[in-house]
């Protein structure tokens, strides 16, 4: 601004004079009068600019940074609450279940990890309800949630109870409870109901916002481009025209501008190169790879919770046993249950990775799930077969099955397997992102000092012509 | 498939009549009755490739009443364990595999349940189908559970005796005739248990049992609860309007949400009932007259093609332990597992429920 605010006087002035007698001593060749008012104000257009230009790119930066941020962090911070709800409480739903199938009090371990699951889900929830914020949907969503989360803590408490009884009510109990948990997915004409629906539509919206903030981050910054361009035309319409007007070939002030120019134009663009270079990977290695791992963690836990209903259901719950195989109807169509579904997300997973550690890392979760389905089935077996204990010692993995392969200790691996992809997908998420946000350092400030620069050329270049009207 | 061939099977004839009413004078005729495919018409035989619940368009046509001739073959007396019994019969099959595979529930506290999760079924269901497998063998450990949906469609009785996945199911079904004559018709022995439809609810604040009647609870707003598309359901919206009705997938569901105050009464059998009631000291049965009977009965699989010697046996052994006054005959059982004395014997009813 100071140096716009250099630029000004003359034009003041002049205008000031307002029709006063030319400035003797004008060049010769110059046949129109104010000449030095005319230079004055192309002195201070070009100026003003530059320094417009500055600001035009410095904006178009902040967008692509601190916009996208802004939208990445809140939406971020919501759908990884969102996943620590939803996977916590999964987890719940799979522990809780497999506790019922204990006889007894149950064991201190899945007890404790029963107690973590819902502490971390309500830790998560109120992260999360403090990020929300004025974001309807997700107050909606949360809401919806810590509702229904009491009363899915008391049903399972009650069905506890009842089991250590003996009171086969319990089961009822554990049934409502996880239905209440699993509920159902919102369709075209209905809401979601019940408590992991809502949580995978908090994940659902934020994720779009995400993404539209992704896109925010890839933003070409037009305005810049425009300005920059018809700033350069003004550079070189000027310098024709004085070189042609006056002897001199160059003016190095115009000169010196138009190279500062060409510099902001060539550094801006490699920077947003690499920038989009790293968003790209980022998402390609990272949130995609935790997302499709991520989905795979639910439904194995998803498997697992039916696994055991199906086992304490003693023939009432079978058609939890359907939603883990999935369904052939009668004309043939195939609906895919948990299992299937679980094994397509691995596969996907294994297709994402982009090296090698991640391909070797979705591999062993495919293995394990392979390994834990084969258990399962064998593990329906020894239920159909009237072999009721060796079912449940296989799901449990005790007795006869406590170093033996079950069904138990495949599920164990994979969530394993799972733990570990996820986190090392979500480490090259956070290097990329890292990278990205790091590309662009510096170029607001190069920016800034360069506009602040071709405006002090400007001045200072045509600063002279003018000097020599007078 | 005829009254004669049941006696000849153990060889002797002039043995005395174990029979309660006159069932056995109709025996041959009940057989017939119980599992024809000429009644059936255009419904296509068991047998021919059509698996079980492979009918889902099968027109349902009213059922039409039945008697206690549909029940009511018995042997004339209980064949000896060791004597062969008639070759490719169904009896010959599971002496020949050297135990009963009997279909059982496991969630019906008192009737069939597995206590202490151990696969070591209990109950007054569980005590007939160790009966059968006793008279079968002349010995008890001769027998096998299996897990039996009640009523499923897909892997319910039907669908398992069809299968021949079981030789039995015991587990608290109601002997109809639509059961007996419809699409998936099964065999049924004679009651071995009357129930009868009840109200169960919250006990008096003096501790004992309410009095009130379905009928009773009109225009009280009372919700009741009874199991999806059952015939209490229906009951229930005749009685109190379609509002009152709430229904949920398993009986039990109904004393849970008894429990969360969700529902005000349980409309359902008595047999449930007493499970229910005990397992929670808060509830009981109103002392209100109850509703239809519903005699179970202990179904076997229905095939025209090849004769059942099974249900005239089961009959038998049901008439030996409703005489027997020993620790395995019927009182005793009854009063084992159900926790207090019988006030009368199970009957064959006049008229079987028509069901649906």
């Amino acid at each position: 601004m100071t140096l716009a605010a250099t630029g000004h006087p003359p034009t003041q002035a002049a205008a000031a004079a307002g029709s006063a007698p030319a400035v003797p001593g004008e060049p010769a060749r110059s046949a129109r009068p104010r000449t030095d008012r005319r230079l004055a104000r192309i002195r201070v257009f070009l100026a003003v600019g530059a320094l417009l230009f500055g600001a035009v790119g410095i904006y178009g930066v902040q967008v692509r940074t601190d916009g996208a941020n802004d939208a990445k962090t809140h939406s971020g911070i919501l759908i990884e609450q969102a996943e620590q709800i939803y996977h916590s409480l999964s987890d719940a739903d799979a522990t809780s279940t497999t506790m019922y199938l204990h006889v007894g009090e149950a064991p201190a371990n899945l007890l404790q990890q029963y107690n973590t699951d819902l502490q971390n889900a309500q830790a998560a929830l109120l992260a999360a309800t403090k990020e929300a914020g004025g974001d309807a949907v997700a107050v909606k969503a949360l809401d919806q949630i810590a509702t229904q989360l009491p009363q899915y803590v008391k049903l399972n408490a009650t069905a506890a109870a009842n089991n250590l009884i003996g009171y086969p009510v319990g089961f009822r109990y554990l049934l409502q409870a996880s239905n209440l948990m699993q509920g159902t997915s919102a369709t075209a004409t209905a809401p979601p109901s019940g408590i992991l629906p809502w949580a995978q539509n908090l994940t659902d919206t934020e994720a779009k916002n995400l993404s539209a903030a992704e896109g925010t981050a890839k933003q070409f910054p037009v305005p810049m481009l425009v300005v920059g361009l018809l700033l350069l035309a003004a550079l070189t319409v000027v310098q024709v025209r004085e070189s042609r007007r006056t002897n001199r070939v160059f003016s190095p002030g115009l000169l010196a501008a138009t190279v500062a120019l060409v510099v902001a134009f060539a550094w801006t663009g490699v920077d947003i190169g690499v920038q989009n270079g790293h968003e790209d990977k980022a998402k390609s290695r990272g949130s995609d790879q935790v997302s499709v791992l991520a989905t795979a963690r639910i439904l194995s836990l998803q498997g697992r919770t039916e696994e055991m209903l199906t086992l304490v259901g003693r023939g009432t719950a079978d058609d939890q046993e359907t939603d883990y195989a999935g369904v052939t109807a009668a004309n043939g169509t195939y609906t895919p249950g948990t299992e299937a579904n679980l094994a397509t997300a691995l596969q996907q997973a294994e297709k994402l990775a982009t090296d090698d550690t991640g391909t070797k890392l979705a591999a062993a979760a495919l293995g394990d799930e392979a390994a834990w389905h084969t258990q399962h089935q064998t593990l329906r077996g020894f239920d159909a077969q009237n072999q009721y204990e060796k079912a449940v010692d296989s799901a449990l993995g005790q007795h006869d099955f406590a170093t033996a392969p079950s069904a138990a200790k495949s599920f164990d691996a994979l969530q394993t397997d799972l733990d570990h992809a996820i986190t090392y997908a979500e480490t090259s998420f956070g290097a990329e992102a890292k990278d990205g946000a790091g590309a662009v350092a510096g170029l607001e400030i190069g920016l800034g000092v360069l506009a602040l620069l071709m405006a002090a050329a400007v001045v200072r270049g045509l600063g002279r012509r003018i000097a020599e009207y007078q | 498939m005829s009254g004669r061939g049941m006696t000849t099977m153990n060889g002797r004839r002039n043995i005395r009549m174990r029979t309660w009413g006159a069932a056995a004078v109709v025996a041959a005729v009940a057989l017939t009755a119980a599992c024809s495919a000429s009644k059936g018409g255009a419904r296509p035989l068991a047998g021919q490739g059509i698996g079980p619940g492979a009918l889902p368009n099968a027109p349902k046509s009213s059922p039409t009443p039945c008697g206690p001739s549909a029940t009511a073959a018995t042997l004339n007396a209980l064949p000896d364990p060791n004597a062969p019994a008639t070759p490719g019969g169904t009896l010959d099959k599971i002496r020949k595999r050297g135990f009963l595979i009997a279909g059982i529930d496991l969630n019906t506290e008192l009737f069939g349940y597995d206590p202490q999760h151990n696969n070591n079924p209990q109950g007054f269901d569980v005590d007939m189908a160790k009966a059968v497998a006793r008279a079968i063998f002349g010995a008890d450990g001769h027998i096998q559970f299996r897990v039996v949906t009640l009523a499923d469609p897909k892997t319910g009785e039907y669908a398992q005796l069809h299968a021949g996945n079981i030789d039995l199911a015991v587990e608290t079904t109601t002997i109809t005739c639509a059961r007996m004559e419809g699409a998936e018709r099964m065999n049924f022995s004679n009651p071995y248990y009357t129930a009868q439809l009840k109200l169960l609810m919250p006990l008096r604040d003096d501790g004992s049992a309410q009095t009130t009647s379905l009928a009773q609870l009109k225009g009280t707003g009372t919700k009741v609860c009874a199991t999806l598309n059952s015939t209490p359901v229906d009951i229930i919206k005749n009685t109190l309007g379609a509002s009152a009705a709430v229904q949920v997938p398993n009986a039990l569901d109904c004393l849970a949400d008894l429990q969360q105050d969700q529902v005000g009464a349980i409309y359902t059998d008595d047999a449930l009932l007493r499970g229910m009631a005990s397992q929670d000291p808060h509830v009981a049965m109103t002392t209100a007259p109850g509703g239809q009977d519903q005699p179970y009965g202990i179904a076997t699989n229905c095939d025209p093609k090849s004769p059942n010697d099974l249900t005239p046996f089961v009959n038998a052994v049901l008439a030996n332990m409703i005489q027997d006054s020993g620790p395995n005959g019927w009182r005793s059982l009854f009063a084992k597992d159900l926790g207090s004395q019988p006030v009368s014997l199970p009957e064959i009813p006049t008229a079987y429920p028509l069901g649906s």
